[in-house]
């Protein structure tokens, strides 16, 4: 009796200073991740072995899907589709911002402006498709287009949100020391737009990556003809490893984004939470 | 006490002719609200004086109205014998809620009024950050705002405002948002600030303690439409000391003040006009 208790405390502590253990490598966020990583691959295996390549590839047959995808030379097809999503999406951005300034900014230019991309907005991006194709083609100019349709939109609500949203007291208080209308644009509206135009810049790239997607997959060309391609010939190895590859793009972006909005404005919530020390 | 002859006699540096400013009603067809109702008063150089009144008398308002911030409807507001038209550089500004430029850190911020100006960089960020330092600041140069306290804060704007050197120095209800200690001593902080460098200050608050502590003279408001109902000149010597405050003549200022606002307020009776009729006599 005494030994079984004995055994059973000391068997008690080494299980508590295993969890401590644990508990310890726990805080640290990479070690979170790679955990629900595990989980994620382990139920992904289980998963496609269960329902069968036809149906769900699994984990290891993605793998050697992306190995097909570099040895038969599909990288390439995506690469073009990369080259399209960067450079609508960069004229989203180069043309987006200045458009927001002056629908936001401006009551003449929310009147002028106002009701065609009020109607942008709420029309359907996809009924572009055919009238893009008329206009465009369907090589790089039309797929450059859709994605600017795609992205630009949300570039230019943000900015515009952010320069009807410049706080007048802010604007008061510049006044007050004498600044002129030009200073007052200068000076307070356009970095108090700075946030706002990161937000639109963030959400447009996911939405350029949409673009990208449907335009190709509307003329069967590029990453989105190879993925119907693949779907409808259930080669769905190489169909999940490029999906994974699109999903990685779009992470990778927003991060890149993420990280130049914490240079650029060091005051904003992004940059303040990991540095956050108020001075008492 | 200590008489303080000179000032009196002085010549009138700010005046206000006849101020009269309305409002919009809050709705649609009603008439517009009278704000401030042919304001008259003077102010002399290096004068301290302070605007106390009900709230939501129009103080604020008159204050931006001699800054410039804001036209009046009718009557006029002269400084040094020009008509105000607007907003001008030397004269500076600070404000209740602070109104720190976020992306700018306390340095930056300090620095703004001389930036538009024209100032180099070299001289600003020397000037910015001699003042912060006077301020305690010293150290806190790259925080941003909102890595501040409130105290601190309100300090930049203090900070921000004697940047520019100005003539004029514009208070609205400045330590109105901050706790009571932190209060205190920026109170103390003002006067050692106004004793070092000779100032004209304009400063709005409603609190009576304040208004004793740091005015030369009060000017005591009425409910809207609001006129200058009274004036209390403070023969407090300078420079005020904290013990000042359990002075006999600093409570009785305060009462009187206090019966003052309160008659007015009582106009139009609301929770606060009848609250603490008391408030007065406490510390």
């Amino acid at each position: 009796m005494v030994d079984a208790r004995a055994l059973s405390q000391t068997r008690r502590g080494a299980s508590a200073s295993a969890l401590g253990t644990a508990g310890r490598l726990w805080r640290y966020k990479w070690i979170q991740r790679g955990v629900v990583w595990g989980i994620i691959v382990v139920a992904w295996q289980t998963f496609g072995l269960i329902r069968g390549p036809f149906y769900f590839p699994t984990f290891t047959d993605t793998i050697l899907g992306f190995v097909r995808l570099v040895v038969e030379g599909d990288l390439i097809v995506m690469a073009a589709s990369l080259q399209q999503l960067l450079v609508g999406f960069a004229l989203a951005v180069v043309i987006g911002i200045p458009v927001g300034l002056i629908l936001g900014g401006s009551r003449s230019g929310e009147a002028v402006l106002g009701h065609y991309i009020n109607a942008w907005y709420v029309t359907s991006k996809e009924a572009l498709l055919p009238l893009m194709i008329i206009l465009l083609g369907v090589g790089f100019e039309y797929r450059v287009g859709i994605v600017f349709a795609f992205s630009a939109l949300y570039v230019i609500v943000n900015v515009a949100t952010g320069m009807r949203d410049v706080s007048p007291s802010l604007i008061e208080t510049a006044r007050s020391f004498g600044a002129s209308r030009r200073q007052v644009i200068v000076k307070i509206a356009l970095p108090s737009v700075v946030p706002f135009m990161f937000a639109g810049i963030r959400l447009g790239y996911g939405f350029a990556i949409k673009g990208m997607v449907i335009a190709e997959l509307w003329v069967l060309g590029g990453t989105g003809g190879l993925l119907a391609d693949l779907a409808l010939q259930r080669e769905l190895d190489r169909y999940f490893a490029i999906a994974l590859i699109i999903a990685l793009v779009g992470v990778a972006g927003s991060s890149i984004i993420r990280t130049l909005e914490r240079h650029i404005t060091p005051w904003g919530a992004g940059a303040m939470r990991t540095t956050e020390r108020r001075a008492v | 006490m200590e008489e303080r002859d000179a000032r009196p006699a002085a010549p009138p540096y700010i005046q206000v002719h006849g101020i009269t400013k309305r409002f919009p009603a809050a709705l649609k067809g009603q008439a517009l609200v009278t704000v401030l109702d042919q304001v008259e008063t003077s102010i002399a150089r290096g004068e301290f004086v302070v605007l106390i009144g009900p709230s939501g008398c129009g103080k604020s308002t008159l204050l931006r109205i001699m800054n410039g911030l804001i036209p009046a409807d009718e009557g006029r507001v002269t400084i040094d014998g020009a008509t105000v038209q607007g907003p001008a550089g030397d004269r500076g500004m600070v404000f209740q809620s602070f109104n720190l430029f976020p992306w700018r850190t306390a340095l930056q911020n300090v620095a703004f009024g001389l930036e538009l100006h024209g100032v180099g960089s070299q001289e600003r960020d020397g000037r910015a950050r001699r003042l912060l330092a006077a301020m305690g600041l010293g150290g806190f140069e790259n925080y941003y705002p909102r890595q501040l306290s409130g105290g601190m804060q309100q300090r930049v704007g203090l900070a921000r405002a004697l940047a520019i050197d100005p003539e004029i120095l514009f208070m609205d209800e400045p330590f109105g948002s901050l706790d009571a200690q932190t209060k205190l001593l920026m109170q103390d902080e003002l006067e050692t600030i106004v004793q070092r460098h000779k100032r004209t200050v304009v400063f709005v608050t409603h609190d009576m303690e304040e208004a004793v502590f740091l005015a030369d003279r009060i000017l005591i408001m009425s409910q809207r439409p609001a006129k200058i109902i009274e004036e209390v000149r403070v023969d407090l010597p300078r420079p005020r000391m904290d013990h000042m405050r359990a002075a006999p003549e600093f409570g009785e200022l305060k009462a009187h003040i206090w019966n003052q606002v309160r008659t007015a307020q009582e106009f139009r009776p609301t929770i606060g006009a009848v609250d603490h009729p008391t408030a007065a006599t406490h510390g």
